[in-house]
């Protein structure tokens, strides 16, 4: 690339950012931006080979390459940087997530049990050296050499200078900016009542432990949000404001447990810490990204007392239009379903997309998204997914 | 017995024999993640 490519790209990503933000503000723009959650489907779509591009970064590289070379998007929720079976691998076990042909899949498990969640708070990396480990790669595990390990950390190293690299390729090359200042090495957002669901207890055991055990779980969700979640706010409240010359948002997170939560759950469990970490953000006038996973319809109004401008929802299943009804202060990211766009016609695709356009994005507090990831071969056709691009590239409010 | 089994002497001897110089100083940056890839990958 030359000087003058380099130039382009700068303002063309200065340019999406600025779409980004003003629509996250409720502010109108001249035509609606759109971010797409396109995952594994980029590899079919390029005509490459899940596994190979599972485990070779030169063809997740050209999956993702041939992606933004083919669909003119204004931000990429994925740039290949979801793959870490290379780590385990090398390190010669296997781990929980697997792939097929089809897909990546993930197998059910639980770090913890009921009885053990204390211990896991009071020192993770210990119960994890010495608890969680060892059960996990059994026999294998007091086996392990040190040219295992190395050769893990090696692939290790690999995989985070590829996500150094995509964010440079993604950026420099395609104008497309990153979503937020999310790192990784520091964790991200994840409050104790997520964590539980995730990975410590897993959903069918956090289902019943809510019944049975809900002292010692408001008691791990308080010491679990103290010591994760209060430092992240106050470094919400040092901050310098909002980052809008650099990222898309402020902050990111994802929300699942409100599907298994009742009204009382959610506001014992869930909401005391989430609204101080927004209550954070509003006071800075940051704007944060929140993927609600399942549905969120129920809890809408909650987040409506929040000024215009400080929260988008990353809609999975919920409908927009019924969305901005119940809080018409959220801006909404989403919109575009893989039923849609798997078996819908073009034409059928673009009156949709307009439509979109048209009600909720005139105004400002839209962003056009696929609520579900498009991990499937066949969660989108490919013509309608370019038909839409092109569309709302070119449409003018 | 594998030397590295024992916390938390066995997990410090690990990083140090497992980095290189260079990345020492990026230990407690770099090894959470890379623990994080082996417990929840």
């Amino acid at each position: 690339m030359d000087k003058q490519q380099k130039q382009a790209m700068e303002a063309l990503k200065a340019e999406r950012i600025k779409l980004f933000r003003d629509q996250a503000a409720f502010r109108p723009t001249e035509r609606v931006p759109h971010f797409c959650n396109a995952v594994t489907w980029k590899v079919f779509d390029a005509g490459d080979s899940l596994p190979e591009a599972l485990t070779d970064f030169k063809v997740m590289e050209h999956s993702v390459r041939h992606f933004l070379d083919n669909y003119p998007v204004d931000g990429l929720m994925d740039t290949g940087i979801r793959n870490q079976f290379n780590v385990m691998e090398a390190f010669g076990s296997e781990g929980y997530y697997y792939y097929t042909d089809e897909a990546v899949g993930i197998k059910d498990h639980a770090l913890c049990t009921i009885d053990t969640l204390m211990d896991y708070l009071e020192d993770e990396e210990r119960y994890t050296w010495e608890r969680v480990l060892p059960e996990k790669f059994g026999d294998e595990w007091n086996q392990k050499t040190l040219d295992q390990w190395k050769t893990a950390f090696k692939e290790y190293l690999k995989y985070t200078y590829f996500i150094i690299h995509m964010g440079s390729v993604s950026g420099k090359e395609y104008g497309v900016p990153s979503l937020a200042p999310n790192n990784p090495a520091k964790g991200a957002i994840q409050f104790g009542i997520e964590e539980l669901e995730s990975n410590l207890l897993g959903i069918k055991e956090l289902s019943i432990s809510l019944r049975r055990h809900k002292a010692l779980l408001k008691e791990f969700c308080d010491k679990w949000d103290e010591k994760h979640i209060d430092p992240m706010i106050e470094k919400v409240y040092l901050s310098d404001g909002p980052q809008d010359d650099k990222y898309c948002f402020d902050a990111s997170m994802i929300l699942l447990s409100h599907n298994i939560l009742n009204p009382k759950q959610f506001d014992m469990f869930l909401w005391p810490s989430l609204k101080r970490m927004l209550d954070a953000y509003a006071w800075k006038g940051e704007s944060v990204r929140i993927f609600a996973e399942g549905s969120i319809l129920r809890y809408a109004e909650k987040f409506n007392r929040y000024p215009k401008g400080t929260i988008t929802f990353h809609l999975e299943q919920d409908d927009p239009f019924e969305f901005r009804e119940a809080a018409p202060n959220c801006a909404i990211m989403g919109g575009l379903d893989t039923e849609m766009l798997a078996n819908a016609t073009v034409e059928e695709c673009i009156a949709h997309t307009k439509k979109l356009c048209d009600e909720l994005g005139r105004q400002g507090g839209f962003i056009l998204s696929e609520g579900k990831m498009l991990s499937y071969k066949n969660d989108a056709k490919a013509d309608n997914l370019k038909a839409i691009c092109d569309f709302v590239t070119n449409y003018k409010l | 017995m594998n030397e590295y089994l024992s916390y938390p002497e066995g997990y410090e001897k690990l990083c140090h024999d497992l980095l290189p110089l260079p990345l020492r100083p990026f230990k407690k940056m770099l090894m959470p993640l890379f623990l994080k890839i082996l417990k929840d990958g």
